[in-house]
């Protein structure tokens, strides 16, 4: 992210963790004063609160029973009634599923420009310009707006903006006006045991392994390096070999360990979008030619079978020394 | 109870195919083919599913060049009804929202429709804006990243959405707008004689005029957003391999590791 720049900037996520990130991202982008929106159906001040950190200038308050399932179209309702107010160039959204489905509606809805995704945002003189990955992951497209736009940032574990400030609340009344579908259920994911968004070790598996029972050997690794085990989409989705939490990738999480170790990952664009920013990638596979050892630092071409065993022998008699 | 669906597909370059020229740090796109975005495969079985089960038809809509012609074809042999292609030179270069807004006047020339299914995203850019601002357009409700999709009552639609917390299962009326997830459905091969018969299906292509669409208003012009480049970052990873037996490798490996990471 270049020089400062001048403009506001409105910040908006259903996560306040993530609320904070864009905090810090908009803190770094732009001299200009950094706005929240909270859109909650109950608890007002304490949800203004989460977001009352160092940065924040202003929070704009929208509340009412109909944002209790925050279905898209309500919360658009509620972000048009902010940004009518506030004006910012930036409105900057968390890539969650939420944020994808409502920010390019927002922009629809107010006529500016949409950008998703985007790595960094730059000032080309004045204009929001960003940088998005295309063509799964192999190329970074550099996107320029003509004026203000709405941008969705994708979640990588950043800053978060945090201490005190006492920002002014002010709030504003928007009526429900949309049609909106009606939630009859949520079945929520039993929460798994860690983080693997948060982890400093990841080792990952992929299609080498031939049966779910021989993901065990990783175990051993998993905990001489104090790691997470986690997996390509088709051990998880495809297989079911591991839970979805713990996938890696396009459609999975993205991660950014200190040590990343591929196991039997040929390295599909799909994946390696999941790991890109890992600080040191380790990668094991028996065929030479797999697009991973194009993106690891090191490699050992072999049968995974035979070298990970020997990996986490030699790994552990380090330790014990 | 019929439904008259509209699903939107892109023809799109197989991102499988292309090659990375790291010399020049660009995409090669020499001798890579064509198809029909991956995901959008699956919005067009999820189409032809629900016309099935419930009666009615499915109007494939693309927004494109005349090559698309092959992937609307391929749409027709995989069930669809009729297909049209929204080919214009003022079209090239629409950002997003732009394609959002001809698939919608497209929409109101086809008249009326209960549903409207696209997939979350393409392959090649992926951005993920033509569903939620065709909704817009359109001014109809949206279900996102829905992983199953059911009538209820005849007149509204259940939908289960997989979100990063569980499954939210929503329901709406009609009119309605749905972007569907990979893991709704298989997408079908066609049989040969689903692709013969696809042939005579009705396949149009609809023009800027054809779709009262002022010129301005779309491609480079109308546009608020523009790719200014596409490179290939320079990959900073050392790619040191070992080769040798697997006892060698693992134990060049632990030391690589152990260099570069502390265990403790």
């Amino acid at each position: 992210m270049a020089e400062k720049s001048n403009w506001n900037s409105l910040i908006y996520s259903e996560i306040p963790e993530i609320a904070q990130e864009l905090v810090t991202l908009a803190t770094k982008l732009g001299a200009g004063s950094v706005s929240a929106a909270v859109v909650v159906s109950e608890n007002l001040p304490e949800a203004a609160r989460k977001i009352s950190v160092e940065g924040v200038s202003k929070i704009y308050g929208v509340s009412g029973d109909q944002f209790k399932d925050l279905q898209t179209e309500t919360v658009v309702d509620a972000l048009e009634a902010v940004y009518n107010r506030e004006k910012p160039t930036i409105v900057l959204i968390g890539s969650t599923k939420r944020g994808k489905a409502l920010a390019p509606r927002l922009a629809t809805r107010l006529g500016i420009a949409c950008i998703s995704d985007a790595l960094a945002i730059h000032d080309s003189n004045g204009k929001p310009s960003a940088e998005r990955l295309v063509w799964g992951g192999n190329a970074i497209a550099t996107v320029s707006s003509k004026g203000p736009a709405v941008i969705t940032i994708p979640l990588r574990a950043n800053q978060r903006a945090s201490g005190n400030s006492n920002p002014n609340v002010v709030e504003i009344n928007v009526q429900p006006k949309s049609p909106v579908p009606r939630v009859i259920d949520r079945k929520e994911r039993p929460p798994g045991q860690v983080n693997i968004k948060d982890a400093e070790v990841v080792i990952s598996a992929g299609r080498g392994f031939k049966k779910k029972e021989d993901l065990a050997m990783l175990e051993d690794l998993a905990s001489t390096l104090n790691g997470v085990i986690g997996a390509s989409r088709p051990l998880t989705s495809d297989l079911g070999w591991v839970p979805e939490d713990r996938q890696i990738g396009l459609s999975g999480n993205t991660v950014k360990p200190k040590l990343y170790i591929a196991v039997g990952i040929s390295g599909q664009i799909q994946h390696l979008t999941g790991m890109r920013d890992s600080k040191v990638v380790v990668a094991i596979n028996n065929d030479k030619n797999a697009p991973i050892f194009q993106e690891c630092d090191y490699g050992a071409v072999g049968d995974l079978y035979a070298i990970v065993p020997d990996l986490g022998k030699f790994l552990k008699a380090a330790k014990g020394k | 109870m019929p439904l008259e669906i509209v699903v939107c597909f892109k023809h799109v370059v197989d991102e499988t195919e292309l090659k990375i020229d790291r010399q020049n740090n660009r995409i090669n796109f020499e001798g890579a083919r064509t198809k029909i975005s991956d995901d959008d495969k699956n919005a067009i079985e999820e189409a032809v599913r629900l016309k099935e089960k419930n009666g009615g038809s499915v109007t494939a809509v693309c927004v494109g060049t005349a090559d698309a012609k092959k992937s609307a074809k391929e749409a027709l042999a995989m069930g669809c009804d009729r297909a049209r292609l929204l080919v214009d030179p003022s079209f090239v270069d629409s950002d997003a929202i732009r394609t959002a807004y001809i698939i919608s006047k497209a929409i109101k020339k086809i008249g009326k429709y209960d549903l409207v299914l696209l997939s979350t995203g393409t392959t090649d850019s992926y951005t993920g804006i033509v569903g939620p601002a065709l909704a817009e357009f359109l001014q109809i409700p949206q279900i996102t990243f829905a992983s199953r999709l059911e009538v209820k009552d005849g007149n509204k639609l259940l939908g289960e959405r997989s979100m990063e917390q569980g499954i939210e299962t929503v329901e709406c009326g009609l009119p309605l707008l749905v972007t569907v997830s990979r893991e709704i459905n298989q997408p079908r091969f066609p049989t040969l004689i689903q692709i013969m018969s696809a042939g005579k299906k009705d396949l149009a292509e609809w023009n800027a005029q054809a779709l009262e669409i002022d010129t301005k208003s779309v491609g480079k012009q109308g546009s608020t957003v523009e790719v200014t480049s596409v490179n290939v970052p320079k990959s900073a990873r050392k790619r040191i391999l070992f080769e040798g037996k697997p006892e060698e490798s693992a134990k060049q490996l632990a030391e690589a590791i152990l260099r570069e990471h502390s265990l403790a």
